[in-house]
């Protein structure tokens, strides 16, 4: 099938939806009002781009959302290997981790308005502790698979404990790494535009929630389609990346099954 | 014996520094509020109903859209693992919705639909409905073939290899996704109470920071999360009743 056609296919269904919004509210059956059909949503959502305004809430959130994943990164990851590495530590603090993990993250950003106030921190550090938990966990399995004949004969050749870590530990791990990098991109979209809906000045989730309030529905449907839109692209994105930096991964168990078999 | 108090340890020195600082003075009150007034505001809420009638708005949310999560996402995962017209539709729908943020949708239901219960178990049911789909649709087609197979070949009809054969095979799987779906269905319970709500536990969290009740806000999180531990649990044990045969199966999203 031609490459076209298989994108067609792909597309056909978000037509279709696409195509229901567009009539559905032109039936009268709800007012245009209330659910304003899709084309004057995105003509609305183009204008908006134009002037600026959707790009500059874009940027807030996204500021927001990639600090807390950094952050949480930074502080993951390294404690995922540890973890991996010494069942004491393991122990201690395992149960912290069970404990934290039903409650959602979300739910710390009053908590932390009243630590940190109303501006950016609060919704950073907010998106940090919700997104390093699912971090911690991967790079800890991640560490816990790397397979021990090759960490031993790193070690017989001399090598320190730190680079062992680093250049073998660290270089196994990494698909589960990313696959929990991959989570916190949805994690730290999702927390970023709660907090936005709270309590905020600026940011996606604060456009729609006060077109809400406002009433001009066509805003908040035009926001939240962006919403929708960035999320996809962000994930999408690094999904490519780790296909990408993960090659060599399938290429070498590619060698193994051929060399082996 | 030792491992229950090895598990229970780091939560206890947790607490105990937690106390030590909120009465230590060093840093203003509002800040910190000492785990044992938290305990005490806990068990005052708890007497006088509000805690109970918060705590009830948001289960019934969380567990309402839940169960209709359950119900569509396990019809449609396995009409999906049957029909490629069905997996053809329904595909790109979930791979374009599945990243996006589900409470970006409520204020779009809270003009169509007011601000009481449906807005918000559309919004759970929303996002609960995915790992539940995703993870059924991953078990009906796991199904091993030679069991399906095994079974028509003895003389079962298509029916019954689906209510004997392919079902029970996709459990363990549905329940993985049940269990996230259960984290997602409290999540945005409780954030949609936070947006926009008169009552529930969000409400009350947000409400108490407002009043800068600080007590308040920590019973707020310590509910919410005891009733998080506790639905896990309740999966985990349904689970070990139900699938007592089959082993865990690894979530894949």
């Amino acid at each position: 099938m031609s490459p076209l056609l298989t994108a067609l296919s792909r597309a056909y269904p978000l037509l279709v939806i696409a195509a229901l919004w567009e009539l559905f509210p032109r039936t009268g059956l709800v007012s245009t009002e209330l659910v304003p059909p899709l084309s004057s949503v995105a003509e609305r959502l183009w204008e908006l781009t134009r002037t600026g305004e959707v790009p500059m809430h874009a940027a807030h959130s996204l500021y927001r959302a990639v600090a807390g994943l950094v952050i949480a990164v930074a502080v993951g990851v390294p404690l995922g290997i540890r973890i991996g590495w010494s069942p004491r530590l393991y122990t201690f603090v395992n149960p912290l981790l069970v404990a934290g993990y039903p409650l959602p993250k979300p739910a710390l950003i009053p908590l932390f308005m009243l630590w940190l106030g109303t501006g950016d921190a609060s919704k950073i550090a907010a998106i940090a502790m919700a997104c390093v938990l699912p971090l911690v966990v991967t790079t800890y399995h991640g560490a816990r698979g790397v397979d021990r004949h090759v960490i031993w004969s790193a070690r017989s050749t001399g090598a320190s404990e730190r680079r062992v870590l680093r250049d073998i530990v660290l270089s196994a791990a990494l698909p589960q790494i990313l696959t929990g990098v991959k989570i916190g991109i949805a994690v730290s979209f999702l927390t970023v535009v709660s907090a936005e809906m709270v309590a905020a000045k600026n940011g996606l989730g604060y456009l729609v929630f006060v077109s809400m309030e406002t009433g001009d529905y066509s805003v908040m449907l035009a926001g939240a389609l962006a919403v929708v839109l960035v999320a996809f692209a962000c994930d999408a994105a690094f999904t490519a990346y780790m296909a990408r930096a993960l090659k060599w991964q399938q290429q070498s168990a590619d060698a193994e099954r051929h060399a082996g078999a | 014996m030792l491992g229950w108090l090895a598990g229970v340890l780091p939560l206890l020195l947790v607490i105990a520094v937690w106390e030590g600082i909120a009465r230590s003075g060093l840093l203003p009150k509002v800040f910190l509020a000492p785990a044992s007034a938290v305990a005490a505001r806990l068990i005052e809420q708890l007497a006088g109903g509000a805690l109970l009638f918060h705590a009830g708005n948001t289960l019934f949310r969380a567990a309402v859209g839940l169960a209709l999560a359950l119900v569509i996402g396990v019809a449609l995962g396995l009409r999906m693992a049957q029909s490629r017209g069905t997996r053809n539709f329904l595909g790109p729908l979930i791979s374009l919705g599945f990243p996006a943020p589900k409470i970006a949708l409520f204020p779009i239901l809270i003009v169509l639909f007011g601000v009481d219960h449906l807005p918000k178990v559309i919004t759970v049911l929303s996002g609960a409905i995915f790992p539940i789909l995703i993870m059924t649709f991953a078990g009906a087609t796991a199904v091993d073939r030679a069991c399906v197979w095994s079974a028509l070949s003895m003389g079962s009809s298509t029916r019954d290899v689906f209510w004997k054969v392919t079902l029970p095979a996709s459990l363990p799987y549905v329940f993985s996704g049940a269990r996230i779906a259960v984290f997602v269905a409290l999540l945005l319970a409780v954030v949609a109470e936070m947006v926009a709500s008169g009552e529930g536990l969000g409400h009350y969290l947000v409400y108490s920071e407002r009043m800068l009740e600080t007590a308040d806000v920590f019973v707020a999180l310590t509910t919410i999360s005891l009733i998080g531990i506790a639905l896990d649990k309740l999966v985990t044990v349904t689970r070990g009743l139900v699938l007592c045969w089959a082993e865990e199966v690894e979530v894949t999203l």
